[in-house]
């Protein structure tokens, strides 16, 4: 049998301290590895201070379309001691070491650097600084120093890293191009010099009729930003919070082209505010936010319970509780996203787990609001938002999007704006269009939209509520993704569940799992909440060892599978503000697995 | 013929405030009001937060948002921006708008939306029995302050003219036809428009009764001639106006205390939109993205 070539893949670390030109640096080589033919990914890391303290692109360069943006690194080039220390420990021997000359000088770095060695890992003292001063006369120009020496290593095209340095600091004027292309040269300089061939990892021939027209370049908050006007969202509404700043970043730019506004609010609960208004007046509307946001919103996440407005609230996730670690990974708001805010309240949330999902997502999210009348929050998280991508235009293909009915008559029996239907879906109106009017109410009220209080009426509106949102696990575009093994008799080893950015890290790690010869079902559910009975019913009758891997400390998917259906997995988590690696996973899974066999 | 008479402006239901309350001139001074200007029930919206005074919006049968207490104003925010053509009537207690939600009040009148913000000023929390408000005054023996308010009344005009309310207009619930007129300019205006309507709770308060305070009324642009374009005599009149409960004949000034045109924030916007508006199909606005 003929072994089929691995495609290429190959990631790179660029670290150093926030200020040292790191996420630029991450930027510029996407672009130009992406024109290059290839597709790429950039993770980000950054500290929630302007200047000092670790901050990493992690630059993933593949033939293929990019399943994780986080993994092992081939290559790893750290500025500072810090970095230098954060990214070198447990590195598989083959991971390339370049490490600044003056971040390894002495006492810990020193010897990390001589372990290193000694563990038979190649590395390399690399002059980065040194060579800024002395080429380009600037030490501002060290990150693009160390462009040039991955360019060299990978035998990328200096001329697009050159363009692509160009873009970036366009703006600044003519000098800092001159600067950074000499800094640039010296890079690639210094690579021919003293890195050997055998220790270079050049990338594949350019790949022919991969055009750059054919994709585009996207973070995960711009494309819920497109995905947002792709639905046809109008108004905007926003309070600055990181890692969600980005989303309304992007939508004040295209908000005016689209005949809609983007409105900075004095705080969330102003935001989510101003978009409930802008629902019921007829705009579809949308926040974006993060977890302190999000607590900040949660009586009005009730109130669009209670009157059953369309809504879109975007949870771009981070460390928490309280203010947490706001640059950092974390899936810990899901139970809050769900359950948060008094009262028993009906809402729809949806994970997307890739760049292109954030935007479908969001369309989703839309149409789910418009459909069901309710709140829909979309939970993201910050390392998903800050991840570079190439994407496919077919990705971004005009979706299908629902709008609602809007009801337009004469005030007769017809109209009741709570009416109990089979559906639990009642008539809706907007301001203008006919002469029925009402008032929305977060109090009780009965069917015709006036408070009531009576037991029967009470139990007849809670009932419509909940029904509406009884289906709509067949209702939803596929609501979970699955993963199976080709069918045959052979028992399975484990079941695995991962949401968010969390299931593309492990989609990687059932790929090496299976390599290994484990066979495992894998489900991963864009719709967590209804939670997807019928799949993981189904799921947990495949498998008997089931594990849901997500990051946060409870296990909060999890304990909501064993809440709602017959699933009793295992939880893996992580919650220590970085993502986890496909090779973690991978690790931990096999040791369950084996663990369970022996006994 | 008129299409409207104030009746047409009523929903079904029946008010819940108590027998007495001054709330029922407000609500016949609302309808009133409409019926003048004759705008369609469906074409405002009414927006309110939670209290006794907050119930407005249920009793009227134009369209109308009974939000959450303190909330009103971000959520009428939303409603102007998204339909700039819907006029927006926001009716509130001093407790919604004063205690809980005066954040958001500091920025809608600074940012000069256009709305009319209609405080219904018992100087007290009346729905949940009887607390203290911003506005109660120095001694006000409320369930939580058995010993006496400490602090003073927030002086709720001199407020809104600090925060740069376009029209800040003052009347009381015994006058009809005063407060019809400072609603209806309220309405006329362009901006943020602010009208506290002096309008005590029957129940809690047996001391302020609406034929005293009539009585003692004293028009601050017929009488006094004040000119509400000037902001500091428009300051120096509301300092003066606070204090009408020091006896039982201290004078109540209403009257608009300021008025002042600047453009509101939905022509700022329009504006923008108008400059930068080169409608753009989804797949133009794409290539911001491409590669
Ligand atoms: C978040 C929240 N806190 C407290 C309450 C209870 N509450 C209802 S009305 C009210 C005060 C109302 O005072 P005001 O706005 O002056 O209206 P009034 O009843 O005096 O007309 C309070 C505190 C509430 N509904 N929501
Ligand atoms: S408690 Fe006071 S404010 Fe409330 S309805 Fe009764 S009289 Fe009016
Ligand atoms: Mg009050």
């Amino acid at each position: 049998m003929r072994q089929s070539v691995p495609s290429f893949i190959c990631r790179i670390a660029i670290s150093g301290e926030a200020g040292d030109g790191i996420m630029s640096a991450g930027d510029i080589l996407m672009k130009a590895a992406a024109r290059e033919g290839f597709d790429v990914a950039v993770a980000k890391s950054f500290p929630s201070n302007i200047r000092g303290g670790y901050s990493r692109s992690l630059v993933t360069i593949a033939e293929k379309p990019v399943v994780s943006p986080i993994g092992d690194c081939a290559v790893i080039c750290a500025l500072s001691s810090n970095a230098f220390l954060r990214d070198t420990p447990c590195l598989s021997p083959r991971t390339l070491v370049l490490v600044e000359t003056n971040a390894h000088a002495d006492g810990v770095c020193r010897d990390r650097f001589d372990r290193l060695i000694a563990a038979g890992l190649t590395v390399f003292s690399v002059p980065v600084l040194r060579l800024a001063r002395e080429t380009a006369g600037n030490s501002v120009v060290k990150s693009t120093v160390a462009l040039g020496i991955l360019g060299g290593l990978l035998a990328l095209g200096s001329a697009s890293l050159r363009s692509a340095t160009a873009e970036r600091f366009g703006e600044k004027g003519a000098e800092l191009i001159e600067l950074n292309r000499i800094a640039l040269d010296a890079g690639f300089r210094w690579v021919r010099r003293h890195i050997d061939r055998k220790h270079r990892l050049p990338v594949p021939a350019r790949r022919a009729g991969y055009a750059r027209k054919e994709r585009f370049v996207l973070e995960g908050n711009q494309a819920v930003a497109l995905g947002a006007i792709a639905a046809g969202c109008t108004f905007f509404a926003s309070y600055p919070i990181t890692p969600a700043t980005a989303v309304g970043e992007a939508l004040s730019h295209l908000m005016p082209a689209c005949g809609g506004i983007a409105y900075q609010a004095e705080d969330e609960i102003a935001a989510l505010g101003a978009a409930i208004g802008a629902s019921f007046t007829g705009a579809k509307a949308m926040t974006a936010t993060s977890g302190p946001g999000l607590s900040l919103m949660q009586e009005f996440l009730g109130y669009a319970s209670m009157a059953e407005l369309p809504v879109v609230v975007v949870d771009v996730q981070r460390a928490g509780p309280s203010t947490g670690m706001p640059t950092n990974h974390g899936q810990e708001d899901l139970l809050a996203a769900i359950f948060g805010s008094h009262g028993e309240t009906q809402r729809i949330v949806i994970a997307p787990a890739t760049v292109e999902e954030c935007f479908s997502a969001t369309v989703t999210a839309f149409n789910c609001a418009e459909r069901y009348q309710c709140p829909v929050i979309v939970l993201s998280d910050g390392t998903l938002g800050m991840t570079g991508k190439t994407v496919a235009k077919s990705a971004l293909k005009s979706p299908r999007v629902v709008n609602r009915k809007v009801f337009i008559g004469k005030d007769d029996k017809r109209w009741l704006r709570y009416r109990l239907t089979d559906s639990g879906i009642s008539p809706l109106t907007i301001p203008g269009l006919s002469s029925v009017t009402y008032r929305a109410t977060g109090i009780e009220h009965n069917e015709d939209a006036t408070p009531a209080a009576t037991p029967s009426e009470r139990c007849a509106q809670n009932a419509k509520r909940c029904n509406k949102l009884r289906h709509i696990e067949t209702e939803f575009d596929n609501p979970v993704l699955w993963d199976l093994e080709p069918a045959n008799d052979a028992p399975l080893d484990a079941g695995i569940c991962a949401w968010g950015l969390t299931a593309l890290i492990a989609r990687e790690a059932v790929v090496s799992l299976r390599k290994e010869g484990f066979r495992i079902a894998a489900v991963y559910p864009r719709l967590l909440f209804p939670v997807c009975i019928e799949a993981f019913n189904r799921w947990a009758d495949l498998c008997e060892l089931q594990i849901v891997v997500e990051a946060n400390v409870t296990g909060q998917f999890c304990s909501l599978l064993r809440m709602n259906t017959r699933a009793r997995p295992r939880s893996l988590t992580v919650s220590r503000g970085e993502p986890f690696t496909p090779s973690e996973i991978t690790a931990c899974i096999r040791s369950i697995i084996t663990g369970e066999r022996a006994g | 013929m008129p299409r409207y008479i104030p009746h047409d402006y009523r929903s079904p239901l029946r008010p819940t405030w108590c027998k007495g309350c001054s709330f029922y001139n407000v609500l016949a001074a609302l309808t009133g009001v409409l019926a003048e200007k004759q705008i369609d029930p469906h074409r405002l919206n009414v927006i309110s937060g939670i209290g006794c005074s907050s119930r407005m919006t249920l009793y009227l049968n134009t369209f109308g948002m009974h939000t959450i207490h303190g909330r009103a104003l971000p959520v009428a925010v939303g409603s102007r921006l998204a339909n700039p053509d819907l006029p927006v009537i926001v009716a509130a207690g001093d407790g919604d708008f004063f205690s809980i939600g005066i954040g958001h009040f500091v920025h809608a009148a600074r940012k000069n939306f256009d709305m009319t913000v209609i405080c219904l000023d018992n100087r007290m929390y009346a729905m949940t029995k009887n607390q203290a408000s911003p506005t109660s005054c120095v001694g006000f023996r409320g369930t939580l302050t058995p010993w006496g308010k400490t602090s003073v009344p927030l002086n709720v005009l001199e407020f809104a003219i600090a925060c740069d309310a376009t029209f800040v207009a003052r009347t009381v619930a015994g006058l009809q036809r005063h407060m019809q007129e400072m609603i209806g300019l309220g309405l006329g205006h362009r901006g943020f428009s602010f009208i506290e309507v002096i309008a005590p709770c029957r129940t809690f308060d047996r001391a302020a009764t609406l034929a005293s305070l009539s009585s003692r009324v004293v028009d601050i642009n017929r009488e006094n001639r004040h000119d509400p374009v000037d902001k500091k005599a428009a300051l120096a009149a509301a300092v003066k106006a606070l204090d009408y409960d020091a006896s039982d004949d201290a004078p109540v000034h209403i009257g608009v205390f300021r008025e002042s045109a600047v453009p509101t924030f939905e022509e700022q916007i329009a504006n923008i939109k108008k400059t930068h508006k080169k409608k753009s199909s989804f797949s133009s606005i794409l290539k911001k993205y491409s590669l």
